[in-house]
């Protein structure tokens, strides 16, 4: 539930399509973020992320399907639902000329709800010198500035784009622990998108990965790790070069020995490999960014794709 | 070879095809373009003409006399105790008649200027009368130089071309002048160039003379008179012919001068008698070697002409030195190998082009060589400036506001002051009339551009590291890698406090509920405003400077009452180009913090509503500025009537409809490179339109039609874009 006392999704997403030209960027994309939940999107570059966010956002209008943030039409946003959003774009765009307290009041006058405790207190986390112009910081320390842009209000809903690929590792545990903050007592919703995998399997507790526009899963992260892992196989003579295992991602066969990376691993799948070809199986549990690579191993896929 | 010919064909696209090149040339065009297209056209200074130099005017040619103060005192009828008349500057510049009727003042036109009697009454009434300054359009009969020569209290009497009204008495009017004259023992200036026509004076002699124009009639003799009877002569102007010569006598008078300072030789005021008087210039700087001699007329064609060349041929090699500061700046070029000879190779290239373009229409408009090299130096050089300026800039990346057209416009600023307030000395520096003081500014310029370009060298290695030598007012903070940061007390920290205050002011006060003037708050907008502030105390300063260099002279200096609409206008029309370009860029440089922006609590459409609303107020100022450059060039102007005015709007309202327009679309364009290019070309081709349109309707007011069209074309213009910037607003994606 809400601050506010509303209820429902924070996100939804139905059959959004956004086209560039003749290419769709999303194509069909379905997605539902629960409040207070903390979800993490993942997608190889120009799998459609960054659209998806500006979708959310009412930054591009969808060309099919809908998209809803807290419960108003994302293009339709109005004063109320941006006041209980905060946002951070992949680089932080501010202005040179301000210094970082300037910055801080001239962004803080738009809010009403502006913390000026918690703004301050972000501001001394993150070490951020408050007399300097905003143009010669370095890029982590924009991005940090730009973190305490979005996160002084007490955003319900949290979008950020990348938000953490120019910090330091402690500025880069802070933000991750602030996230956890925001969304520690339910109310706060947290979308981001990053590369940083295990960022992701520390804070998120869902994960929804884009690929060629769609969303090719949407779940807890736990139920994606029980659900992909890779099998090693060790058999008396020599393995056909395609093992035609069910929901194989991708397969590597060298004469007896194989790894095969299946979504949807069960114990009646690794009985059933030892019994067809008398082998060992061990099977290996993968974490997110191994589970992500699978994913997206193209030749794999295509392999896939051609059997 | 090939690959060495590509890749510098490869670094001349990189900067030609840069957005910045393109956006400065526009600018530049724009701050120049009124001015230009008069001179394009030929009729900024017509050539074949000469103008006299100050000198020989006396001080009412400057506007020495109050025509207010004039009337009050006749209004009052004080006319006992006027010291001063002008009959140009209260309606003489038609035969009439000065009448004071009752009390009242007027200025009564009579049929032909041969019937307008030589004596007015008027001057009976006046027998405090110090100073007096007729026209061409005065006629002085054997009465009027009787009433003249009773006023013994005159000090200055300035009659250049006043002739007899009767045709019967012309042969003795020198005789009549005379003898009015030598009644005039306090006589301290007399300006009787062409007095009397061709019936030339004869001077009596005048013991407190000290300046004096003359004519070439009885040269001879008037000198020999002066040489015994004026020991206080300081200033002689003599008004030549392209054959005389200087005669040993009258070279022998001239010396005999004790206190003779200054002379000049004026010729007619056709430009084709110009090598005449330069020779007789140098024949008396031989035979005076202990006074200073100088040509008593200039061409201001020439002046304009070097001034608008220098500054259109300093576009280009700005904007590719700009852009090549930039390009080395960068942190691709500090890895690539032999980075450095192609981009300077292309900067050079043009500078050279230019600056011998430069060079040859200096040379064909009568510009000495080496003035001419000195501009084109400058010009093109000159222009590579900037050094750790630029360092600071791209470091720093903080919005320069205009620093990087500030060369072009000191140049055109003090251009315009010099053509304004002291074009004599320019010209005579540009004519070669100033050899000692030509080698000088050369060997400066040299020496400045010798600096700056050793200062140029150095920005990749300022930018590479903290191991090598920081450039002054910058340091290498090491916690930040090679972000450079400015150093507390450096002067490029303390030149941006003011700005820092300003902000602070603003964000200090109450929060607006309006969008718009929430958006605004983060501009340093008053920056604009102190442009605008030190362009015209700049302005001052140079007048300051000439002034004094007037008074060294021994020259008479305009009255500031003169001088300062003048300074008005040019800060106006000057600032209202620059503050309407600086807003463009400072809209173009918050392009991308606008999706952010867009992002605080407002709705769709009260976010495009604001941002209209925002950049429209921006607009204001530099609005005003252009609302008193046009009220001023029309309200100074004889021809501005009512038509002129509305012109005057029509091109006012056409030309910010179109800056509103595409400000707004490069603040949200994503193709900020096509709209900057469009904009520059669009605003810049306003401004010359309108500088040509205005310039049409004082030349010729009766003919208005084709201005009018004009007017109308640039209105339709600025409206059509603004409608279809705006149309269908509210479905416009961002980012």
């Amino acid at each position: 539930m809400s601050r506010d006392g509303d209820v429902g999704e924070a996100v939804r997403v139905s059959g959004l399509v956004k086209r560039f030209g003749p290419r769709a960027v999303l194509d069909g994309v379905d997605l539902e973020v629960p409040r207070g939940q903390v979800i993490g999107l993942l997608g190889l570059n120009g799998s459609g992320k960054s659209t998806l966010i500006k979708c959310l956002l009412g930054l591009l209008a969808a060309d099919e399907g809908s998209a809803t943030v807290l419960g108003t039409d994302a293009w339709q946003l109005a004063d109320r639902e941006k006041a209980r959003i905060g946002y951070v774009p992949q680089e932080a765009t501010l202005y040179p000329w301000l210094t970082v307290r300037q910055t801080v009041a001239y962004v803080s006058s738009f809010y009403s709800s502006w913390d000026r405790a918690w703004g301050d207190e972000l501001l001394r986390r993150w070490d951020l010198p408050l007399g300097q112009r905003v143009g010669p910081l370095s890029v982590g320390q924009k991005q940090k500035l730009a973190l305490v842009l979005a996160l002084g209000h007490r955003p319900e809903l949290l979008i950020l784009d990348e938000p953490v690929a120019s910090l330091d590792p402690v500025a880069r545990r802070w933000f991750l622990e602030t996230v956890l903050e925001t969304a520690a007592d339910g109310a706060g919703t947290v979308l981001f998108s990053t590369h940083i995998t295990s960022d992701l399997e520390r804070v998120a507790s869902h994960v929804a990965l884009l690929r060629e526009g769609k969303v090719m899963f949407h779940d807890e992260i736990d139920v994606l790790k029980d659900r992909v892992k890779r099998l090693r196989i060790e058999a008396q003579a020599d393995l056909p070069a395609d093992l035609h295992l069910p929901g194989t991602l991708r397969q590597e066969v060298r004469g007896r020995q194989a790894l095969v990376t299946v979504d949807g691993v069960d114990a009646a799948l690794v009985s059933g490999i030892r019994d067809r070809f008398a082998a060992e199986v061990i099977v290996d549990n993968l974490n997110l960014e191994e589970i992500f690579l699978e994913l997206h191993d193209r030749e794999a896929a295509a392999t896939n794709r051609a059997r | 070879m090939f690959a060495i010919l590509r890749q510098y064909a490869l670094v001349l696209w990189v900067i030609v095809s840069s957005p910045s090149t393109r956006f400065q040339l526009g600018l530049g065009l724009l701050l120049i373009g009124p001015a230009l297209a008069p001179w394009l056209a030929g009729r900024a200074a017509p050539d074949g003409f000469m103008t006299e130099v100050s000198v020989v005017e006396t001080s009412a040619g400057f506007g020495g006399f109050d025509v207010a103060a004039f009337e009050k005192m006749v209004r009052e009828g004080r006319l006992g105790s006027v010291a001063k008349l002008d009959t140009k500057k209260v309606g003489g510049r038609e035969a009439g008649e000065l009448v004071v009727s009752n009390g009242q003042f007027g200025f009564q036109l009579t049929r032909a200027s041969d019937e307008r009697p030589g004596a007015w009454p008027l001057l009976d009434q006046l027998p405090a009368l110090e100073k007096l300054w007729m026209s061409f359009y005065d006629r002085l009969s054997e009465e009027g130089w009787r009433r003249i020569g009773e006023h013994t209290a005159l000090e200055v009497l300035s009659l250049p071309d006043v002739e007899s009204p009767d045709p019967a008495t012309r042969e003795r009017f020198p005789t009549f002048a005379r003898a009015a004259i030598e009644r005039l023992p306090r006589l301290r200036e007399l300006d009787v160039r062409g007095t009397g026509g061709s019936f030339e004076l004869l001077l009596p002699p005048l013991p407190n003379l000290e300046v004096l124009a003359i004519g070439h009639g009885r040269l001879e003799e008037n000198l020999r008179t002066l040489a015994d009877g004026s020991p206080r002569l300081r200033v002689l102007a003599i008004q030549a012919w392209a054959d005389m010569r200087f005669t040993p006598a009258m070279i022998e008078s001239l010396r005999r001068m004790p206190n003779l300072r200054r002379v000049y030789v004026a010729e007619t005021f056709e430009a084709e008698d110009e090598p005449a008087m330069k020779r007789q210039v140098a024949e008396l700087r031989r035979a005076l070697p202990g006074v200073a001699v100088h040509p008593g007329t200039y061409r201001l064609w020439r002046l304009i002409s070097a001034m608008f060349a220098t500054i259109l041929g300093m576009l280009f090699p700005f904007a590719v030195w700009e852009q090549v500061s930039l390009l080395l700046a960068t942190s691709l070029a500090l890895v690539l190998p032999r980075r450095l000879a192609p981009h300077l190779f292309w900067a050079m290239a043009v500078s050279a082009a230019c600056g011998g373009g430069i060079v040859g229409v200096l040379l064909s408009v009568g510009v000495a060589w080496m003035p001419a090299l000195t501009l084109a130096l400058l010009a093109t050089m000159g222009t590579a400036g900037g050094g750790f300026e630029d360092v600071y800039l791209i470091a720093g990346r903080i919005p320069s506001l205009g620093r990087r057209v500030w060369i072009i416009l000191f140049a055109d600023l003090a251009l315009v002051c010099a053509n304004a307030f002291a074009p004599w000395y320019v010209d005579r520096w540009l004519s070669g009339e100033m050899p000692r003081f030509a080698p000088i500014t050369l060997a400066a310029v040299s020496a400045a551009v010798a600096w700056m370009l050793a200062r140029k060298a150095r920005i990749p290695r300022a930018l590479a590291g903290p191991q090598l030598s920081a450039p002054p007012g910058l340091v290498i903070d090491g916690t930040q890698g090679t972000q450079p940061t400015l150093q507390a007390g450096s002067f490029a920290n303390w030149a941006l406090k003011p700005a820092e205050r300003g902000v602070d002011r603003q964000l200090s006060r109450p929060i607006p509920n309006s969008y718009a003037e929430k958006l605004r708050r983060s501009q340093p907008r008053f920056q604009i405003m102190q442009m605008a502030a030190k362009m015209f105390i700049g302005m001052v300063a140079f007048l300051l400077c000439i002034r004094l260099v007037d008074w060294w002279g021994g020259l008479r200096s305009p009255p500031l009452s003169q001088v300062l609409p003048l300074i008005i206008t040019s800060v106006a029309g000057l600032t209202c180009n620059i503050t309407t370009g600086l807003t463009a860029l400072m809209w173009g440089q918050r392009r991308e913090s606008l999706v952010i922006d867009f992002l605080r609590p407002v709705s769709r459409a009260g976010y495009w509503q604001a941002l209209r609303k925002a950049i429209a107020l921006d607009l204001v100022f530099p609005a005003v500025l252009g609302v008193a450059y046009l009220g001023m060039t029309v309200g100074m102007s004889a021809s501005g009537g009512p038509w002129a005015w509305g012109v005057a709007v029509i091109l006012l309202i056409g030309t910010f409809a179109i800056a509103h327009a595409m400000i707004f679309l490069l603040a949200v364009t994503r193709w900020p490179l096509v709209v900057s290019t469009l904009m520059s070309v669009l605003l810049a081709a306003a401004g010359i339109g309108s500088g040509v349109v205005m310039g049409q309707v004082l030349a010729t007011p009766a003919d208005l039609s084709t201005a009018l069209v004009a007017a109308g074309a640039v209105l339709a213009v600025g409206l059509g874009i603004r409608i279809g910037v705006l149309w269908r607003l509210e479905e416009r994606e961002i980012g």
